[in-house]
């Protein structure tokens, strides 16, 4: 029989333990002539096949085991892994009976290269074994993560802790032991799966290992605590760093190892992680005292450590520099240089701390100490600058240049020349234009698409055609396989637009393609449409695209008139007036959704100039609208031919005045709030049901009955409100009181659930009064807990939206901008801040309604104090006088609204609070004298209430 | 040329005790150096705990990937030091590509001699940096980079070999930065207080949106709004990579690039100098930011490369008049030859000094000359005549390319470009040109 022939009938009658001698006996060569018929043998038996209702392997065990035997040997390394065969070599004593006469040459390199798996297929002991054998050389660091499990092992299916196999070779408690602390192998978390059997006297785990192995002298002692104290402060991951320093402290190292480990533990201080830092302090510490410690390095190092972030370090330091300035007079002065490094963390105690050790071992004389103390002076809080009094020298103040918010409010103006929106002249740029139409790079780019389109389409020649292939592509592609990168759902809406348009051109050019190779699918009215809950928003802007194609298809070329003039959505009234007169001149009568819009973005700062413009061009009724519009004391006056349209321009100029002349208009029906955004909120402890313990028997977890914090707008009941079902929540449903549907009634069946890439847009829709899609974006924020991604984006582009639009000042905004500074992600709170910096210097936000409201939220405590102290600390103080008036005035309305009890972190607003008022020259106001005297009986409080009041 | 490029280290570097002293061995290896076993500096540092910290950060820098997946952190580059001129410089490029960091150890920084000068990888492994970070204040440091006589070691000595990918974006975005850095302008210096104060307020955690860095009441603060002025940081978390040194330095100057495509960020330490640059985003590497593409990597002559090599000295400040006149060649022949030979990485930049130095790079040339994807598609789109020209003048140019599918209109004006394609109506522009202005480009050059 051939090599091929034996080797086939071993296979098919499944004799396992005939393979390994068989395969022994051949040469290198003959054992390459099998390649192929084992391959194919191999294919056959592990070929998965369906037996009833599972799926197996066609071979028996006995051949899958043997297949699996000769995969190793006859393989190389490559085909190998592909067989993943490795299990069933490594059982029993398979592996060894095949390495006895044939090792591959890529074996060692093969076993190294399971370090990065999650779990190896072999222990410590079996890998030792074979390197004995010298089968492997292991790498350092496989030996290591091999190390960490064996010290369990198991019993009756339960672990046990042992040190037999440490124990076993001189070699691993001489050498390998010490690997765990070069390489991250897990030593941290050896039990993590384990359950060991708890015993008394030794921790089921390496800390319990070394503390034994140590105590019995099997291992140095010294070393461990060396090896210990190194590895903590090493780049390792913050867990596994913080173990190491439990080492440590597990083995209570005496003063005198301390002594001598001292360089050691001064090389911690430097490591990245701040849990062996403090432990070191702590050690330092017991250690200070004494004449042999290297008191100079602690000094310099120090002042690294007190640039640092955390607290506890910072605490820690100082005590420890405090013992040293007691009892060394010469190193006094090199000490208190040290310590005038705390000023740069705003945290009041360690300031006062800092202050007061450079207070009482400083030299008043000393010049170093006065300049270093100087370079802190921005820095510096109140109280510490009393103290500091003698070393400070005299306070710069910011150059002219530097000051870019000045003490004076400026005026307010979004009609700037360097926000217009450029208007689309001729057939290029159309083109370049809607090449980029499905990019959203521009919140105006949809209206100004539809205006290039309407403004150029008479110069379009069929050789324009051709250049408009590529953006036609892209519109098709987005119907068909749906919007991506940055684009929203407005896109599609574009997409379908240019389509339309494209087919409209080549009825116009017969014989001219636009669209390429490609043909655009069918755009039927379903195509339009995005799910039926989100319409409501979008319908605008779908509504506009449509009337852009029917003017053009009308050969009505005039720009739509909602088309803005200027970044943020806003119109120039007098460009408006101009438009409509344009309009009418033209016998083209502007649509209900168009005019609205426009109406909705006017921006009345020049509402004067275009006054004197509404003139003879336009009927009597427009003209009448127009000048109701732009005069804020006129009343509208009959006849209200298209209600909507006047319902749109009162609510615009006055939404909280109700004209007694739309009293019989439809709308008047309508809650009001639900067309002016003014809702009421409320923030309150909400009943809700929580999760409690799994029940064993219901199969189920239980529900308990608790209670959170919670923020929720009051959507008023009104005859053309209900709510609906929708998977298992109940939404609002609005239904528009008539068929004129008035812009904000659109606002409402808006799902904001993946809104993001469009909000902008839609807030620009009425970038006046845009509080209905501020009301249901601060519906995301119900809870303080950090968000989840998509109500995070939502939050934030809402909040650069509402940075760009600049709304004037309502409740709604300030509720958004108010929460959004309590928000849990810092960007969101940063971004409200610079919001409130940025109007305050217009003198267009009330600072005051901004601080009742934050007060009011934190009366329950619906979010962390501290995220809002951070935030005013970090980036709303000091910005400018006018600022810092602003920012007193918040604080006081915000601590009006706060219990007699008191709430947590009251401690640092107050702080902030003194801070705030120092540095303006005020003192605490006379309306919170009630509030000070309840807080005044805490212990906590009593010491900074005591500053507030005795200034 | 395969991306792959295997270190051989004869020995792994080590920090060692030796009486009073740590002796910090550097192993070093590169694949284009022919002479056997150089050694480049033997010296003593004279600000040994502050070069060690320095040399972490590096290590720092070397061992993030700020988009990647953990494994392939195993597959690190090794940091690249160049001796001669009486400087040491230590360069390091992140694995994504996007953050570069340099430590330049100046005249005043080190006490020894430069046996051979020249640039070379040097092996940085865990045990050795576990050691360095255990240096104290107290200690001092004899450096060696290469070894003067390669004495056997105590024990067995193995060659150490280890296999790492070398993708042509990494090196082309190693190359490129030197560009960058030529482009940057000072905007701001910080003291220590002021650095400190700014870097309280980097936002925590990793961050999605852009950053600015703008001056307010006087103090410098990162804030989330654009403003006039502002520089523009994206993937500002990368900036925690100079945490561990700031503490140290005397000051902190700050050099963004005029287009904002990339920041950088210099501390000063005495006679050290680190120097951290940041790519746009943390996802987008440098390489491939067109920023080079201007510049023809393939139209340098072998004989621009050969004098370059035989005329200049590791770190020494480069010169392309005085090249031009040694070797008779008419420099207004060739334009922009520093940005290119940089391109190439045979050049790096010195912000401080402000001039090109000669560095090359210890890589294969052809690793480096191979032409960016996209000139190449370029050249492809002019060779298959996919490119017609409509209208050409001095003024404006204007062409229709082929493209897949469809045809992009390509527009050259004096002061700007477009093109129809996706590319460009994404960027607009500030991602470099698209393939097909650049092949419009070509055809009418």
């Amino acid at each position: 029989m051939t090599p091929v022939e034996q080797f086939t009938q071993i296979v098919e009658q499944s004799e396992e333990n005939k393979i390994i001698p068989f395969l022994a006996t051949l040469s290198p060569q003959e054992r390459k002539t099998l390649m192929p018929g084992f391959k194919k043998l191999f294919n056959h038996y592990f070929e998965r096949i369906q037996e009833g209702n599972s799926f197996k392997a066609r071979g028996n065990e006995a051949q899958i085991s043997l297949l699996s035997a000769a995969s190793f040997i006859l393989n190389d390394r490559k085909e190998f892994e592909k067989t993943y065969s490795l299990y069933y070599i490594m059982r029993g004593d398979v592996l060894n009976s095949i390495l006895s006469w044939y090792v591959p040459s890529w074996f060692s390199e093969y076993i190294n290269g399971f370090l990065n798996n999650e779990v190896l297929p072999f222990g410590y002991d079996r890998l030792m074994a074979l390197t004995e054998e010298g089968y492997v050389i292991p790498t350092p660091a496989l030996v290591a993560r091999a190390l960490v499990p064996a010290i369990y092992e198991y019993i009756d299916r339960e672990a046990h802790l042992t040190l037999k196999i440490l124990e076993k070779r001189p070699v691993t408690l001489d050498e390998h032991i010490w690997l765990l602390f070069e390489y991250e192998c897990g030593v941290n978390w050896a039990d993590r799966y384990v359950r060991p059997k708890i015993s008394e006297n030794i921790e089921p785990n390496w800390l319990g290992v070394f503390k034994k192995c140590s105590d019995n002298g099997q291992i140095s002692r010294e070393r461990v605590l060396r090896s210990s104290l190194a590895a903590s402060a090493r780049n390792f991951t913050k867990p596994l760093c913080g173990w190491f320093a439990d080492l440590v402290v597990l083995l209570k190292p005496t003063s005198q190892e301390l002594l001598s480990l001292q360089q050691e533990l001064l090389a911690v201080l430097s490591g990245p992680q701040s849990k062996p830092a403090n432990m070191a302090l702590g050690y330092l510490k017991e250690i200070c005292a004494d004449p042999a410690f290297d008191k100079v390095t602690f000094i310099q190092q120090a002042e690294v450590l007190l640039a640092g972030e955390v607290k506890s370090i910072h605490a820690a330091t100082l005590g420890i520099l405090e013992i040293l300035a007691k009892s060394n007079r010469e190193l006094q002065e090199q000490i208190c240089i040290a310590v005038a490094q705390s000023f740069i963390s705003p945290d009041a105690s360690t300031q006062t701390k800092a202050a007061r050790l450079i207070a009482k071992y400083g030299d008043t004389a000393s010049a170093a100490l006065k300049e270093k103390v100087s370079a802190f002076g921005t820095s510096l809080l109140t109280a510490t600058k009393e103290i500091m009094m003698p070393w400070l020298q005299k306070e710069e103040q910011p150059s002219a240049t530097e000051q870019i918010f000045s003490g004076v409010p400026g005026v307010r103006s979004v009609l700037n020349k360097d926000v217009e929106i450029p208007i689309v002249n001729d057939v290029e740029e159309l083109i370049f234009l809607m090449s980029q139409a499905m990019d959203n790079n521009q919140h105006y780019h949809f209206e100004q698409i539809l205006s290039g389109a309407l403004r150029c389409h008479p110069r379009i020649t069929s050789s324009h055609l051709r250049q408009m292939e590529p953006a036609m592509q892209r519109a098709i592609k987005v119907i068909q396989k749906g919007v991506t990168g940055n684009a929203g759902n407005l896109e599609r809406y574009l997409a379908a637009f240019l389509i339309e348009y494209g087919l409209l051109l080549e009825e116009q050019f017969p014989g001219t393609g636009v669209f390429g190779k490609q043909r655009p699918p069918k755009i039927a009215a379903e195509k339009w449409q995005l799910y039926e809950h989100g319409k409501g928003a979008y319908d605008p802007h779908h509504q506009l695209a449509g009337l852009a194609l029917l003017q053009i298809r009308n050969k009505e070329y005039l720009p739509l008139l909602s088309m803005p003039t200027h970044i943020g959505g806003w119109i120039d009234p007098v460009t408006l007036v101009k438009r409509m007169t344009e309009y009418y001149a033209a016998s083209v009568f502007p649509t209900r959704i168009d005019l609205q819009i426009a109406i909705a973005r006017v921006a009345f700062e020049n509402a004067e100039a275009a006054l004197a413009l509404v003139g003879e061009g336009l009927p009597d009724e427009i003209r009448q609208l127009m000048l109701f519009l732009l005069d804020k004391d006129m009343e509208p006056q009959a006849p209200f031919t298209h209600p909507a349209v006047w319902m749109m321009a009162g609510l615009t100029k006055a939404p909280e005045k109700e004209y007694a002349a739309f009293a019989k208009f439809p709308y008047s029906q309508v809650a009001r709030a639900y067309l002016t955004g003014y809702f009421e909120w409320m923030t309150y402890n909400e009943k809700y049901e929580a999760y409690g313990s799994f029940n064993h028997e219901k199969k189920e977890y239980d529900r308990v009955e608790a209670y959170r914090a919670a923020l929720h707008i009051n959507y008023p009941s009104s005859t053309n409100v209900g709510t609906k079902e929708y998977y298992g929540q109940r939404l609002l449903q609005y239904n528009p009181i008539d068929n004129a549907i008035l812009l904000p009634e659109f606002m409402h069946n808006t799902n904001v659930w993946g809104f993001e890439k469009d909000v902008a847009r839609i807030l620009s829709l009425m970038p006046n009064h845009p509080d209905i899609i501020l009301a249901r974006t601060i519906g995301c924020m119900s809870s303080s807990m950090a968000p989840e991604v998509s109500e995070k984006k939502m939050v934030l582009e809402a909040l650069s939206s509402v940075n760009m639009i600049k709304p004037g000042p309502s409740e709604m905004l300030h509720l958004f901008v108010a929460t959004s500074m309590l928000h849990a992600d810092t960007t969101c709170r940063a971004l409200a801040a610079e919001i409130w910096i940025d109007r305050v210097q217009y003198g267009c936000i009330d600072s005051e309604r901004i601080g009742a409201i934050i007060g009011t939220h934190e009366k329950i405590e619906w979010a962390p104090m501290k995220r809002f102290i951070e935030l005013a600390t970090g980036h709303m103080q000091k910005v400018s006088p006018l600022h810092n008036e602003a920012l007193e005035k918040m604080i006081t309305a915000c601590l009006l609204q706060l219990p007699d009890k008191g709430i947590k972190d009251l401690k640092g607003l107050l702080e902030l609070y003194r801070e705030v008022l120092t540095n303006n020259g005020s003192s605490v106001e006379g309306v919170l004298t009630h509030q000070l005297r309840a807080w005044n009986e805490i212990v906590s409080l009593k010491k900074v209430v005591k500053t507030l009041t005795a200034g | 040329m395969t991306d792959l490029l295997t270190y051989q280290y004869h020995t792994p570097s080590l920090l060692t005790r030796s009486g009073t002293q740590e002796q910090l061995f550097l192993s070093q290896y590169s694949e284009i150096e022919k002479r056997e076993a150089p050694c480049y500096f033997q010296g003593r540092l004279q600000q040994p705990y502050l070069t060690a910290r320095c040399l972490l950060a590096l290590s720092n820098v070397v061992q993030s990937s700020f988009n990647l997946a953990p494994f392939q952190i195993a597959l690190l580059k090794d940091p690249v030091v160049t001796a001669g001129n009486e400087r040491l410089r230590f360069e390091g490029f992140s694995h994504c590509a996007g953050v570069y960091a340099r430590v330049d150890i100046m005249p005043g920084g080190h006490k020894g001699e430069f046996p051979e000068a020249g640039t070379t990888n040097v092996d940085f492994n865990q045990p050795m940096l576990s050691a360095l970070s255990g240096i104290g204040k107290k200690e001092e440091i004899v450096l060696s980079v290469g070894k003067k006589d390669l004495t056997l070691q105590k024990g067995a000595q193995k060659l150490i070999e280890r296999k790492v990918p070398l993708p042509a974006r990494w090196i082309k975005g190693f190359a490129s930065v030197q560009v960058y850095l030529s482009e940057a302008e000072r905007m701001h210096t910080l003291n220590r207080v002021q650095a400190l104060q700014l870097f309280q307020s980097l936002p925590k955690g990793v961050v999605k949106t852009d950053y600015y860095l703008t001056i307010r009441g006087g103090k410098p603060i990162f804030s989330p709004v654009k403003s006039i002025n502002a520089v523009c940081v994206g993937g500002i978390h990368r900036l925690r990579l100079l945490e561990l040194l700031l503490p140290l330095a005397d000051e902190l100057r700050i050099f963004p690039h005029p287009t904002m495509q990339s920041t950088t960020w210099q501390l000063y330490l005495g006679d050290l100098r680190f120097t951290l640059s940041l790519s746009r985003e943390a996802w987008r590497g440098f390489s491939g930011e067109g920023a080079v593409l201007e510049s023809l990597v393939e139209n340098i002559s072998d004989a621009w490369i050969e004098a370059v090599d035989k005329y200049s000295y590791a770190n020494q400040a480069f010169n392309a008049t005085m090249l031009a006149v040694e070797e008779d060649i008419d420099i207004r022949m060739v334009d922009n030859i520093t940005g290119r030979l940089a391109a190439m990485g045979l050049l790096g930049f010195d912000i401080d000094e402000n001039n090109f130095f000669y560095r090359r790079l210890p890589f294969k040339l052809s690793r480096v000359i191979s032409l960016h994807p996209r000139m190449k598609d370029a050249e492809k789109l002019v060779a298959e005549n996919k490119v017609e020209i409509i209208h050409h003048s001095d003024e404006r140019t204007e062409a229709r390319v082929e493209g897949s599918g469809v045809t992009h209109t390509v527009i050259l004006d004096t002061d700007k470009e477009r093109c129809t394609c996706t590319w460009y109506g994404k960027h607009q522009g500030e991602r470099g040109p698209c393939k097909h202005v650049l092949a419009v480009k070509k055809k009418i050059s």
